[in-house]
């Protein structure tokens, strides 16, 4: 079920992530810029993965990714998980992260990362993540994340026909 | 790593050290010293962005940048032996990121000797308007190593 134009090795895509890849990452050209990929989704929930490649090293001595790709992995995972708790399409908008380092990530290795979110209120929905390579208990860094809900609804109202499309999170 | 921060130095040049981190590179980071401080540059591109409906920049690109601009300030006025590494950054998303270019400058809070505190500021149009800030600790390497 995977598509062999984007390689990473395992996991391989869940038959979900598959279906929903396109309408959830499809549309964020950063996230294609790093080859960012959607793993896996449940409700309130997001695996996504990055394939280790020679212009994402953050650290030239070691080889070790960058912070920042971990950052776009984290914050990418921490939307489509807050997005995958939401009842309806809404617009949502990053408030804040935090990242904890515990150690380097290994070079040559793909990264995943696992978002949760925690809780969901009517406005404000946070979120919890954590980086590895393949053992979710020895993690590279871990995460918390707020978002705020419905930050554009003015602004959506105005959206040509069909846009706000790619932001419904379908369960 | 030493000679490369001198060199960068003697030629008053800090791209040269964000050349030396591939990521950084690839988004496009650059940066001048005015001074005693340093201003770093991220160059509007399409390929930064996260959503095209705004459109705005990636937070995670925004992240990136603030985060090299604290390492690579730190590494310019602190000269260590080895590129530190980061223990915990904060972030702080205010205003989306319209595709025009940003800007960003450090602070060294507490420029210790094993731990480093960061606060990076990130702007566009007005520097009185940030669109998010920063705040880390990153392990001085070389006094002590992991």
């Amino acid at each position: 079920m995977s598509d062999p134009a984007q390689p990473l090795s395992p996991p391989a895509p869940s038959d979900r992530a598959v279906r929903l890849s396109g309408q959830l990452l499809g549309h964020v050209p950063h996230g294609a810029a790093i080859g960012l990929r959607l793993i896996d989704v449940r409700k309130g929930m997001a695996l996504v993965g990055v394939a280790y490649q020679p212009y994402l090293v953050g650290d030239p001595e070691t080889g070790v990714i960058s912070g920042g790709v971990i950052t776009t992995l984290l914050d990418n995972g921490s939307g489509i998980a807050t997005m995958m708790s939401l009842d309806a399409p809404e617009a949502i908008a990053t408030l804040d992260l935090r990242i904890d380092y515990m150690r380097a990530a290994t070079p040559g290795r793909d990264l995943l990362a696992r978002c949760k979110v925690t809780r969901r209120t009517r406005t404000i929905v946070f979120v919890s993540g954590v980086c590895f390579e393949d053992n979710e208990e020895y993690p590279v860094a871990t995460s918390v994340a707020t978002f705020m809900r419905a930050s554009n609804e003015s602004r959506a109202l105005k959206e040509p026909e069909g846009a706000a499309d790619r932001f419904k999170a379908p369960m | 790593m030493k000679s490369e921060i001198a060199a960068a130095k003697a030629a008053g040049d800090p791209t040269r050290l964000l050349k030396l981190l591939p990521y950084a590179d690839f988004i496009g980071m650059v940066a001048q010293a005015h001074g005693d401080e340093v201003t770093f540059v991220l160059p509007y591109k399409p390929e930064l962005i996260g959503n095209p409906m705004l459109p705005a920049l990636h937070g995670g690109v925004i992240g990136a940048f603030l985060e090299m601009s604290g390492l690579i300030t730190l590494v310019w006025e602190a000269g260590p032996d080895a590129w530190p590494k980061t223990i915990d950054i904060a972030f702080d998303f205010m205003r989306s990121g319209r595709p025009v270019d940003t800007y960003a400058r450090a602070v060294l809070a507490k420029p210790g000797r094993r731990v480093a505190n960061v606060r990076i500021e990130a702007w566009q149009d007005e520097r009185r308007r940030p669109i998010a800030a920063a705040h880390g600790h990153f392990l001085m390497r070389g006094a002590e190593d992991s």
